[in-house]
Order: C-alpha cells, then sequence, then structure tokens
C-alpha cells in the first residue's frame, strides 16, 4: 500500500494507519483532511512531509498548515548551508590556531615573551569564508509546501520507552 | 481470547470505533492481561490509565516492575541504576523509617518475554499495512534488509550520525567520527504509549520504526528530545 502524492498518513493503534487525501477531486475528503491536519498539528503530532531539495527527496517537519491554501509549513532548513556553515567556521578556527602556534614559535626561537596582544590574537577571517554564515542563521525561513503534491507522514506524541 | 471470551481482535476493533468517534486519529491503546500501560501525559485519557492498570495488572503498586509490590502509602525517594547490581536501586520511606530495596533483575529476557505477552494488542493486518507503508517509504533496498534481519541503517545528512532502526529495539544512534564506530545511544520512542518494561509500544512493530524513521531523518532534533537515550550497558538499550 504505497503513500502517494496528496496523501498523508497518521500512524494508528489499530488500523496501521489512516490515510488522508488531498485529491483536488474530492472536496469532502479535502475538509476532513485539512480538519484532521489542522487538529494533528494543535494537539503535538509532528507531520513529516516529504520535499526535494537538489532533486532529492527527504522528510522535514512541517510546523503549521495554511488551511486556506491547502499548504504545510516547512522551516527552511538547508543541511547543506548549515554544514558549509560550520566547515567555515572549523576552518577559520583551525587557520586561528595555526597562526598562533606559528607566533609562539617564533616568539620562542627569538627569545620574546610567549604573551600575546589582543590584536595579534585576533587575525583576520581566512580568505573566501563565508562571514555572512558565522553571524548566525537568524529567524529561519519558512516555505510552503502544496499538500495536492506531497505525501505526509503524521506521528503522535511519545511516551518514551 | 481476552476477558469473558470476547477475541482480542474484537476488543481492539471496539477499542478503534471508540477513538474514532472521539477523534482520536491515532488511535487508543489496546489492554493486554499482565501487562501495564504507560501513556504519553497529554493524550486523551491518559489521566485514567491507572484505572485500567488496575485491572489487568492487579498488585501493581507503587512502581511497577520491582521485585515485591509496594503497598500505597510507601513513598520512593530516590532511585538509581546500580551497575554493581545490574538492577534498579529504590530508597523509600514508610511511617518515618527508610530501607532501600532493588528491582527485579532486568535484562533482554525478561523484557523480550514482555513483548511477546504484549503482541496480543497488535493484528497481523495491522502489521502487514505498517510493513507495506515503510516499504514505499525507506525503498526496496532498505526494506529487504528490514524484511531479512529485522533491521536497516540510514544515514543522517544533518549530523553525520547512522541509525540502526531495529524492529522490537531501541534505535541504535551510532557516531562514525573517530577511528572506529561508537555506539552514542540507544533511542527509545513509543508513540502514544507503551507496555511497560517491554520492548512493545500500543503500535505495532513495524509503525514504531516508521515513526523512528521519519523522526530521525526529518527532524532529528525532535527525535533526540522525544526519545528516551538509553546507555549501551542498560537492559532498556538491548544491545
Amino acid at each position: 500500500m504505497n503513500l502517494n502524492k496528496g496523501e498523508v498518513s497518521i500512524l494508528n493503534v489499530a488500523a496501521g494507519d489512516i490515510t488522508l487525501s488531498f485529491d483536488k477531486s474530492n472536496a469532502a475528503e479535502a475538509v476532513r483532511a485539512r480538519r484532521i491536519i489542522r487538529d494533528c498539528i494543535r494537539r503535538g503530532y509532528a507531520l513529516l512531509v516529504e520535499v526535494e531539495r537538489d532533486g532529492e527527496k527527504r522528510f522535514e517537519r512541517a510546523v503549521d498548515f495554511d488551511d486556506k491554501t491547502d499548504r504545510y509549513i516547512i522551516a527552511d532548513f538547508d543541511p547543506v548551508t548549515a554544514a558549509l556553515a560550520d566547515k567555515n567556521q572549523r576552518a577559520e578556527e583551525e587557520f586561528d590556531r595555526a597562526v598562533m602556534a606559528r607566533a609562539d614559535e617564533e616568539r620562542r626561537e627569538s627569545g620574546q615573551s610567549s604573551e600575546v596582544t589582543v590584536e595579534a590574537a585576533a587575525p583576520a577571517p581566512r580568505a573566501g569564508a563565508d562571514t555572512a554564515e558565522r553571524r548566525g542563521r537568524g529567524r529561519p525561513r519558512r516555505t510552503a509546501v502544496d499538500a495536492s503534491s506531497t505525501r505526509a507522514v503524521a506521528v503522535g506524541r511519545s511516551a518514551g520507552g | 481470547m481476552g476477558p469473558s471470551g470476547a477475541s482480542w481482535g474484537s476488543i481492539a476493533y471496539g477499542i478503534s470505533q471508540i477513538a474514532k468517534e472521539r477523534g482520536e486519529w491515532a488511535g487508543l491503546p489496546v489492554p493486554v492481561r499482565g501487562e501495564r500501560i504507560v501513556m504519553e501525559k497529554s493524550y486523551p485519557l491518559a489521566d485514567k490509565i491507572d484505572i485500567l492498570n488496575a485491572v489487568t495488572c492487579p498488585g501493581g503498586g507503587v512502581v511497577a516492575g520491582l521485585s515485591e509490590r509496594f503497598e500505597p502509602e510507601v513513598i520512593i525517594r530516590n532511585e538509581f541504576w546500580s551497575s554493581r547490581l545490574h538492577s534498579m536501586v529504590y530508597i523509600w520511606e514508610k511511617d518515618g523509617k527508610f530501607g532501600w530495596d532493588r528491582a527485579a533483575i532486568r535484562n533482554n529476557m525478561t523484557f523480550a518475554l514482555g513483548t511477546i505477552g504484549a503482541s496480543d494488542a497488535w493484528s497481523v493486518e495491522t502489521e502487514l499495512t505498517a510493513m507495506a507503508r515503510l516499504h514505499s517509504l525507506v525503498g526496496a533496498r532498505k526494506f529487504r534488509q528490514y524484511l531479512l534481519t529485522g533491521s536497516f541503517l540510514a544515514k543522517s545528512k544533518r549530523s553525520g550520525i547512522m541509525y540502526m532502526f531495529r524492529r522490537l529495539r531501541p534505535t541504535v544512534a551510532i557516531s562514525l567520527n573517530g577511528k572506529t564506530p561508537k555506539v552514542l545511544a540507544a533511542l527509545c520512542l513509543h508513540s502514544i504509549g507503551y507496555y511497560q518494561d517491554t520492548f512493545a509500544g500500543v503500535q505495532t512493530a513495524t509503525d514504531d520504526v516508521i515513526a523512528h524513521f521519519i523522526l530521525a531523518m526529518g527532524d532529528e532534533k525532535l527525535f533526540w528530545r522525544r526519545a528516551n537515550q538509553h546507555p549501551g550497558y542498560r537492559p532498556e538499550a538491548a544491545l
């Protein structure tokens, strides 16, 4: 039983799952789906929606649902951007450490004190680093995904285990 | 057969109809004789679950799973895991006097036996439905591994952690940084509720796997936040 586009599967105790449909040709079912999705989000269900980024499909959590336009609202987390920011930050930290180590070595060779001035300890960011990313990601952007063109899975709140 | 001669299937069906009428989209847990249900606190009827547990598992006492059932007037003051005794230790107070006791030895076998008992709550049809759903979500190769071994692997693009999703066992989070893989934790999560001291959730085994997979790949932070994180040496980790 495949989960098709436009469908939402709610994991259920007895039925295995309940499948809702945002099929535009079935208005009554779409109304029912809208109502249940809103209720699920209100109750704290995790609603995971399949999205496509850079040609790759994956699931991301919907933080809200616009029942006027039948769109899932997804916080725009892009793992590639985040990974690049992390990599740039690590590269800068390694560069800082390398500069400090070189400065310490030069001072030892010349017999100078090992104290480092504040200015010398704060070198300029490495060329090519994306400094905009280091200032923080700020408020995540949100993307709206048409419910009739994707599939989603809803998971109830957890009791741990 | 359940109590009063009704089949478990009919009991589960009746409960699912009640859930549908009440608008409980994830359903309601099916009680099983001899098993206590732990429900998510905000879920409807969670505050009534102790009444049900008193029927299905009479003499449960203050803390289930102890080698001796405590009377209601006993207060548990503290609890901790003892690596030496390999069990939970409870410090209790009664009438101003303190004492300690250890829980019954809990290991993989006790959990596994309880899981067999809890399986009365599920139906084969529900499990097959969930397996078909899992197949559509993870693809042919991972589903084949799951069908043949009861587990499959998937790596998070966000954190780089490798997850081993297991049927009726907690998901194992494995770090691949460093020279050798390292188990970070066993993540246990059951949507709606679970049967205490077992590996069984109130949903079928594969529904739990779907929930783990979807959350780990879709919202990893939420997955870790909602799951119980068991160290590898605990019996709950099933390692």
